[in-house]
Parts: C-alpha cells; sequence; structure tokens
C-alpha cells in the first residue's frame, strides 16, 4: 500500500506523554444549501446535519468518506470560507462559529486552509512573491491576536517569502516567476507557503493530496509532516482516500451523508471498523490496492 | 512567439487609430478652410487634382486649377478647369482662424493655396463649403460622441454589473430583469423613443451631451451583462475564496482580482463600441435628430444624399460615409485584436 | 409551470416593463406636441388647453397609463395627434409592410448564413472559409446606415432594382401577377441591404459554432469509428449547433427591426420606420409609444418562436423543464 509514503509514530506511546491540549473543537456543525432564486422554487441541500470532533494540538485528524458525505463543508465552515447554521467552532477557547466577519479578524492568521486544486486556488496572473505575500497585505491592516510582526513592508515581504519557498522545498530565485509556469506539485508546495505565511496554529488541507502522482504524493506527505514537527502544526486533512490518510493521521473521522458516523484512533479504525460506510471504504481501498499489486506484480 | 505577434499588431491598429484621432482633434489645423464659410457661387464643385506636371516640366511642389463655371447656351454650366493660373500648394499658411483644441486662437493651417484659390480636395457641398474641411470637422464630433457615449455606457454598465455578479441573489435577478427589458428592444427604435421624448432644438453643446447620455444610457444593458459574468464566475473561483480566508475584504476583493479581470472585458468592448456609436450618432443626425446645422457632423452631411439627385450626380459628398467606414473597420480590427489578446491571457499552460 | 408557460408570462412581463418605461419618459420629457404650438400666437392658450385634455394629456401619469393599458388591451391604442386618426390601425397598416421586408430578409439571411457557415466550418482554412471571414469582418465593420445609402447609389446608378416605395404609380392597373411582381421588385433593394448586414453577422456565429462541435472529442471519435465526413455533419454536427444558431434568430431579430427602420427611411419603403421617424420629429406621443410596443411585441413574438424551436429541437431542454420543477 504505497509503500513509499512516510508512517507515523503513533501518537500515544508512552514517550511523549504530555497533557493533551485540545485546539479545535467541532460540536453539532449544521449547514445547508439553498438554490433556486426569485423564479424558482428554493430547495434547500442537506449538506452538513450534524458533525463533532476535537483535534488535539499537534495532531492530524483525518474525515474520510465518499464524495457528497460533507467532507469539503466542514473543512469550509471550520476555516469559515462559510457560516454554519448551527454548531459550534471552538479554537483558542472562541466558538467562531457564527462571528461577523469583523471580528473573525484576529483568527484568521490562526487557521489556514489549503485546497485541493492549487491552479485554481492561485490568480494566474500573479507571480510567486504576489500569492505568497497575499495574506502578510492583507492582514496588515488587522490585529494580530497581540503579536504583530516586525511591519510587513516590502523588503520584510520579500524575504519572508523567500525563506518560505526554501522552507517548502522551492528555489527561492523564482520568487518572480509567474505561476503559470510552476508544475502541479510545485504550485501545491507554493500553496503550502501561502498558507504558512500568517503562522497559522490549525491547517485545514482539503484533499490537499489528491490529484498528484504518487511520487510528488510522497513528497507533499513527507513535507506535510516536516512542517508540522517543525512548526507544531495542528492538520484537518480531508482525504477519500483511506490509504493515503492511514499513513498521516493520528485520528480517522469517517463521514457518511452530512455525519460523522465513526471516530477513533488510526489503527482501531483500520482493523476494526464497526459502521458500514466505513467497512465500504476499507474494501475500496484494498481493493484499489491488490489491484495495484497485480499489475506491478509485487507482494502487498 | 504568439504574444509577439498579437502584440505588434496591436500597436500597428492602436497607431492607426491614433494616427485618425490626432488628425481629427486637431481638425482646424489640417483643414484647409472654415467648416462653415460658404461660398454660393461654388456650389456641388467637384474635387480638384493635384496637378504635377505643367508645360514648363515637373514640379516637386503640386498645384492646383481653380473650378470656373463654364456655360453651355441653355444648359446648366459645367465645371472646367481654369488653366490660366496655376495655384502651388503651399504649407504651414495663414488661413481662416480657429480654435486649436478649442482653446487657443490661431490661423496656422497644414496646408493651403495663396487668395482667391481654395484648395477643393473633397470638392463643395451644395452651399460651396469645402467638403474636406467638413469632413475633418464633421469627424471631430461624430467621433467624440462615440467615444463619450462609450465610456458613458462602460461606466454604468460596469458599476452595475460588478454590483449585480459581487452581491448576487436578488440584486442580481433583479438587474438582469432590467437588461432583458433594455435589451429586448431595437435599439434605434428605443433611441428614437428617448430622443421623441426630448426637446428638439437645442444649443449644440447641450445637444452633444443629450445625444451622447441618451445612447450611452442605452448601451449600458450589453456590457453590464459581461461585467456581471466575469464578476460571477470569478466571484467563485477559489483564489478569491482563499483571499477571502486571510481576511480581504469586499473592496479589497474588487480590487486587487475582480478589477484586472473586467479591465481586458471593458477595452474589447469598448473598441466594439465606439464605432456603432459613432454610427448610431451619424444616423440620429442623419435622421435630423441629431447635430444639426450648421455644425457639421457626418451624420447631417450625408443627409443632404437623401434626395435621389444628389447621390447620383455629386458622388463625393459620400466622403463622410468612406470617413466613417475607416474609423469602423480601423476599430473593428483593434477589438479583433484584443479578442485573441484576452484569449490567450485566460489559458493555463 | 411549463417551458413555454414561463417563456409567455416573461414575455408579458417584459411588454409591461416597455410601455411602463415608455410613460415613464414621457413625464420626464420637457416638451410636448402643443409646444410649436404654443409658440404660434394665433393659436389661443384656451384652445391648446382644451386640445390637451381632448387627448388626455392633463391627467397625472399613473391615471394616463392606466387608460392607455385599459384600452391597450382592447386594442385600442391612443390617437395621433398629428395624423388625427386612431394610432393602431395606422400603425398595422405600416406594420404589416414591416413585417413583408423583415420576415423576407429574416428567411433569405438563414437560407444563405446557415449553408455558408457549415460549409466555411467544414473546409476550414480553406479558399471559401477565408472569402467569408474576410467578407464579413469587412460588412460588420460598416455601419447599415453606410451600407444602405452605398448600395442606393449603385443602384440608382445602374438602374437595376425599382426604387422609391412598394408599388409603381400605375399599380392599380397592373394584373394581379404583375402587381406581385412589382412588390417584389421593390422590395429586392431594402430586402438586399437587410440580407448583406445581416448576413455578415449570422454567418459568424454560425461557422464558429459548427468549428465548436466539429472539434469536440465525440466528433473525432466518431471520425475515427469510420464515419463518413457528410453524414458526420448532418447528423451528428448540425444538430448540436443548431441550439446556439436559434438562440441568435431573438438576437438577429433585434438587428433586422432596426435596420429596417433605416432601410425603409433611406429607400421610401412604406414601413413602421418612417412614421415612427415623423411621429418622434412631431413629438406625437401615442404614435411613438405605439411604436416602440410594436416593435416590442415583434421582438418578444420572434423570441417566443425561437424558443418554441429550441424546446423542439433540443432534448436537453424538454428535460430541463420537468426537472427543475
Amino acid at each position: 500500500m504505497g509503500s513509499n509514503l512516510p508512517t507515523r509514530v503513533p501518537a500515544n506511546s508512552p514517550a511523549d506523554q504530555e497533557p493533551i491540549q485540545v485546539l479545535l473543537s467541532v460540536q453539532g456543525l449544521c449547514k445547508k444549501y439553498v438554490r433556486g432564486g426569485l423564479w424558482r422554487k428554493r430547495v434547500a441541500v442537506p449538506a452538513v446535519s450534524g458533525v463533532d470532533f476535537e483535534i488535539p494540538r499537534g495532531q492530524t485528524l483525518a474525515l474520510v468518506g465518499e464524495s457528497g458525505s460533507g467532507k469539503s463543508t466542514v473543512a469550509r465552515c471550520v476555516a469559515r470560507l462559510e457560516r454554519p447554521d448551527s454548531g459550534q467552532i471552538l479554537i483558542q477557547g472562541a466558538d467562531i462559529a457564527q462571528l461577523h466577519p469583523r471580528e473573525l479578524a484576529p483568527f484568521r492568521s490562526a487557521i489556514q486552509m489549503v485546497f485541493q486544486d492549487a491552479v485554481t486556488s492561485m490568480n494566474p496572473r500573479f507571480s510567486a512573491l504576489e500569492v505568497i505575500e497575499e495574506p502578510l497585505l492583507i492582514h496588515r491592516g488587522t490585529g494580530n491576536d497581540g503579536s504583530r510582526e516586525a511591519g510587513y513592508d516590502r523588503k520584510n515581504r520579500r524575504d519572508l517569502a523567500r525563506a518560505l519557498m526554501t522552507e517548502v522545498g522551492l528555489s527561492s530565485d523564482w520568487i518572480h516567476r509567474s505561476i503559470l509556469h510552476f508544475s502541479g506539485g510545485q504550485r501545491q508546495r507554493l500553496a503550502l507557503a501561502r498558507a504558512l505565511a500568517l503562522r497559522p496554529q490549525l491547517m485545514v488541507l482539503d484533499e490537499t493530496l489528491s490529484g498528484l502522482d504518487l511520487s510528488t504524493q510522497a513528497q507533499i506527505a513527507n513535507l506535510l509532516l516536516d512542517l508540522q514537527a517543525e512548526h507544531s502544526l495542528t492538520y484537518l486533512l480531508i482525504s477519500h482516500d483511506l490509504a493515503l490518510v492511514a499513513k498521516l493521521a493520528d485520528v480517522i473521522g469517517v463521514m457518511a451523508q452530512g455525519r460523522t458516523v465513526e471516530i477513533g484512533p488510526t489503527q482501531q479504525i483500520i482493523s476494526n471498523p464497526s459502521h458500514p460506510a466505513t467497512k465500504q471504504l476499507l474494501v475500496s481501498a484494498k481493493a484499489a490496492a491488490s489491484n495495484l499489486a497485480a499489475v506491478t506484480g509485487a507482494a502487498e | 512567439m504568439r504574444t509577439k505577434i498579437i502584440r505588434t499588431k496591436t500597436a500597428l491598429w492602436v497607431a492607426a487609430l491614433a494616427t485618425l484621432h490626432l488628425v481629427l482633434l486637431l481638425a482646424g489645423f489640417f483643414a484647409p478652410e472654415d467648416p462653415t464659410t460658404q461660398d454660393r457661387g461654388l456650389p456641388y464643385a467637384p474635387p480638384m487634382r493635384l496637378h504635377f506636371k505643367d508645360s514648363a516640366g515637373f514640379h516637386l511642389r503640386p498645384f492646383i486649377y481653380a473650378w470656373t463655371t463654364v456655360m453651355d447656351g441653355d444648359q446648366a454650366g459645367t465645371y472646367q478647369e481654369d488653366r490660366s493660373r496655376e495655384y502651388p500648394l503651399r504649407f504651414w499658411v495663414s488661413g481662416s482662424r480657429y480654435k486649436l483644441l478649442g482653446v487657443f486662437g490661431t490661423t496656422v493651417h497644414l496646408f493651403g493655396v495663396d487668395e482667391p484659390g481654395r484648395v477643393l480636395l473633397f470638392g463643395t457641398d451644395g452651399y460651396g463649403r469645402d467638403e474636406f474641411s467638413r469632413v475633418l470637422w464633421g469627424g471631430q464630433i461624430s467621433v467624440a460622441a462615440g467615444i463619450t457615449a462609450t465610456l458613458i455606457a462602460l461606466f454604468a454598465g460596469s458599476i452595475l454589473g460588478i454590483i449585480a455578479g459581487y452581491y448576487g441573489r436578488w440584486i442580481d435577478e433583479s438587474l438582469m430583469g432590467v437588461t432583458e427589458l433594455f435589451l429586448s428592444l431595437p435599439w434605434l427604435y428605443f433611441l428614437l423613443g428617448v430622443r421623441a421624448f426630448l426637446p428638439l432644438h437645442l444649443s449644440t453643446l447641450r445637444t452633444f451631451f443629450l445625444l451622447t447620455s441618451v445612447i450611452g444610457l442605452i448601451g449600458w444593458a450589453r456590457p453590464s451583462r459581461l461585467v456581471r459574468g466575469v464578476v460571477l464566475s470569478a466571484r467563485n473561483r477559489n483564489y478569491i475564496l482563499a483571499a477571502r480566508g486571510f481576511g480581504g475584504s469586499d473592496f479589497y476583493l474588487l480590487r486587487r482580482h475582480l478589477l484586472p479581470e473586467v479591465f481586458g472585458l471593458l477595452l474589447t468592448q469598448a473598441a466594439l463600441l465606439i464605432p456603432r456609436y459613432i454610427a448610431a450618432e451619424v444616423t440620429l443626425s442623419f435622421f435630423g435628430l441629431g447635430v444639426n446645422e450648421p455644425v457639421p457632423s457626418w451624420g447631417n452631411m450625408l443627409s443632404t444624399l437623401q434626395q435621389y439627385s444628389v447621390l447620383v450626380s455629386y458622388g463625393w459628398l459620400l466622403a463622410p460615409a468612406g470617413a466613417l467606414v475607416v474609423t469602423s473597420v480601423l476599430y473593428s480590427s483593434l477589438a479583433d485584436v484584443f479578442h485573441s489578446r484576452l484569449e490567450s491571457h485566460q489559458s493555463w499552460k | 409551470m411549463s417551458f413555454i408557460g414561463r417563456r409567455l408570462l416573461r414575455a408579458i412581463v417584459l411588454l409591461i416593463g416597455v410601455s411602463a418605461l415608455c410613460f415613464l419618459f414621457t413625464e420626464m420629457a420637457p416638451g410636448s406636441f402643443f409646444d410649436e404650438m404654443r409658440l404660434n400666437p394665433q393659436i389661443s392658450p384656451e384652445t391648446i388647453l382644451a386640445l390637451r385634455s381632448h387627448y388626455g394629456l392633463d391627467q397625472p401619469l399613473l391615471i394616463r397609463y392606466g387608460r392607455w393599458m385599459k384600452s391597450a388591451l382592447h386594442g385600442d391604442l391612443g390617437y395621433s395627434i398629428a395624423y388625427n386618426v386612431p394610432v393602431a390601425p395606422l400603425l398595422w397598416s405600416r406594420a404589416k409592410n414591416t413585417l413583408l421586408l423583415t420576415t423576407t430578409a429574416l428567411v433569405l439571411t438563414w437560407i444563405i448564413s446557415v449553408p455558408l457557415g457549415v460549409w466555411a466550418a467544414n473546409r476550414r482554412g480553406g479558399l471559401l472559409d477565408k472569402l467569408v471571414t474576410l467578407a464579413s469582418s469587412l460588412l460588420v465593420s460598416v455601419p447599415e446606415l453606410v451600407i444602405a445609402v452605398g448600395l442606393l447609389a449603385i443602384a440608382v446608378r445602374w438602374r437595376v432594382f425599382r426604387i422609391g416605395g412598394m408599388v409603381s404609380a400605375d399599380f392599380e392597373d397592373f394584373s394581379t401577377w404583375a402587381k406581385l411582381q412589382d412588390i417584389m421588385l421593390h422590395l429586392a433593394l431594402p430586402a438586399l441591404i437587410l440580407v448583406l448586414c445581416e448576413t455578415a453577422v449570422i454567418v459568424r456565429h454560425v461557422r464558429a459554432s459548427v468549428l465548436e462541435v466539429l472539434g469536440a472529442p465525440y466528433m473525432q471519435a466518431a471520425r475515427g469509428f469510420g464515419i463518413g465526413s457528410a453524414r458526420l455533419l448532418f447528423r451528428h454536427a448540425l444538430p448540436v449547433a443548431a441550439n446556439p444558431a436559434i438562440s441568435l434568430l431573438g438576437f438577429s431579430l433585434a438587428g433586422l427591426l432596426s435596420g429596417s427602420l433605416i432601410v425603409e427611411v433611406v429607400c421610401g419603403w412604406p414601413g413602421m420606420g418612417p412614421l415612427i421617424l415623423e411621429a418622434t420629429l412631431s413629438r406625437d406621443l401615442y404614435l411613438v409609444i405605439g411604436g416602440i410596443m410594436f416593435s416590442a411585441l415583434f421582438m418578444v413574438g420572434g423570441n417566443l418562436v425561437a424558443d418554441v424551436m429550441l424546446l423542439a429541437l433540443d432534448p436537453r431542454i424538454r428535460r430541463e423543464g420537468t426537472d427543475a420543477n
């Protein structure tokens, strides 16, 4: 099963038994989308109908499920790109679920989202520098929970961008290059660099590794782990690929039809699934793996 | 490579248009005569030919012969060249007084001939006025009207389109309903209708503003639809969402991300609309609803051709039509180039 | 509500909106038909007042609009102040001629543009394609008025067409067949001008949409299967390209109506065009409003016809119509 992916050290090994601090706590999240306007009948489509989970600081929780299960909606709500209809999203002790955009400003630097499609999440007319410095420019005006960085003037921004690019494995000489010239994997790295610019605590990775070829996937996954160790990041990982997730996540939450149907430590979920949805996912994952083995002739 | 070709093409058409506009802007300088001076003795004179050779040989400086009327018994007179005197073309002459750019009074003209000769490159109209000068001065009015109307239409259209596309929902639906209303009428009927309800005889300046406002205010509908489309599709793009995730305000998003998209569209629209609105002014003036005598505009100059006798016998009076065609073709070519430029920008590699 | 039902509702709302817009404009009008009369010292102010109330012009806007709306639904569009006859019959007699001209031009345009566009797209880059592209680009750039005047000049010079009005002076003496011929010969020039202008526009769109269809992956697949070129074109490409083409129908109708106004005035064809122009020049209020309503009616009607055709030809719309509700 994707043998070049790194493996995780189980989080609750006796070696690092610290008091576990919860960074993100989501309770009872609900959201529905309304179609139709003046002329047509309004139809409400429930995307998320009751989701609960917690992520301890420094760990990775993966939300898995089939398409349409509501995972992406949860991600957008947590990152407050959308406003949930009801429920709580607790971070840094505050409930940001129903906050007004202006009140959200200090929390923006704490939560950052990385999209699946790096291509569409960046303005094609921008250069690498412009992409990375955008959050710095926007945030310059708003307070940053007390710890303001030394003013983001042009030189600072450029240096910071250079540092970030090096950190994600891109050459800092490419800072002025148009992003059209970056390959798929490079764009994903750039997206990560941008997400790191404001020193977030929580990163929401929405299908970040999907759509990449296997070797690039492995590299980016490695990078994610390195960054997490380096900056004590907490990850909310959204994916439909159970095999991938098994290598990266501490906790797995399974979603089906807008609800979390099963949550638990990775090992437990994989070896002992209880909900039918989880079992279905495992079956598909195993089938894909054995296909690969059959093609490559390698032993599983 | 392709972008390079497009760039040179753009430069070419822009240069041609810029020359055209410069000539029209400085109409007083390039025109040998005043557009309103009449000469009842020389009605419907044909265009003069520039000669380089005479009995003395070849001259570098061209010259003209004056027109004289030759009577043929009872028949109406015809024009013939009066070879008794040559009028060499002189440059940088002092002629009738005019205001350059509407501000500086001067009498310098690019070319002309000694008194009492007149150089009539496009002949004269029924009142003996120099057609060439009138085409230049008339062009000033017609082209300025087209440009002004376009600016009004694009300005109004983009603001409304941005609002509709960005805020969506009921604002969008009601605005689109209104544009559909405006677009559901044939434009000329609409134009006439609006014109009908406004005063007929005004001072030239007022007429000009009235005309351009009317044309522009009817024309806002299509640009607003296009702008709204661009904004609508861009609004849901992930990079807008990402920027909002960083805390970007509406104003920031509009300015940094949406405006550049809209700008390219507006440029193409401008190149398309300007010739159409020039044609609209010409049509209105042709019908007598626009700029009136004695101020020349390509439209009212062409309206004399509604009499078949004039149309057939004095073909040079179609000069304004020719000028209009040249202007329109130049703008159309520019629009085509802008369009291909827009398309190449939008494609990812 | 069915697809057609929704479209019909939209059309009615549109017409109401147009009429409201017209009346709104009249309210903003700083002048009226009687301005000229007022300047005439021989006509007393009382006469003018009497005339105004006779035509109902002294009532407030909403009452005027309401009364007009009520009578319009009965087919009465008010009175023409200049001609002193009811508006509706006057407009209708002229509208018939405009309809004749516009419909002829529309049919001819489409008969020419569609095959031409398809042919040009099929042999992309060939001589015909280049010719069509060049000619249409040129024609599109030239304003309609110029084409009209230019062609008129040529026609008068070479005496090819019968010019001026719809019928010759001794029309009444003709046999039925000769009458028909006479009308057609008079129709030829205005129709030609319109067809020229519209074809240039439509051909480009047809060509573009056929090109788009021909380049689609499923077309390439079909070609890979060995399906012949002609069959590909007619059975596969054309029906798909038909959708955007028919949507153009409404669009081209707008252009044709505006164009017909110009052409009618320039060639002297007795349609709605010269009538509306005169009404505008003489500020004949109800005639102008009536004319605008007629043109809106044509537009809306034409769009409805296009929608019906779309419905019949495109199965996707039929399906969408039932799903959405």
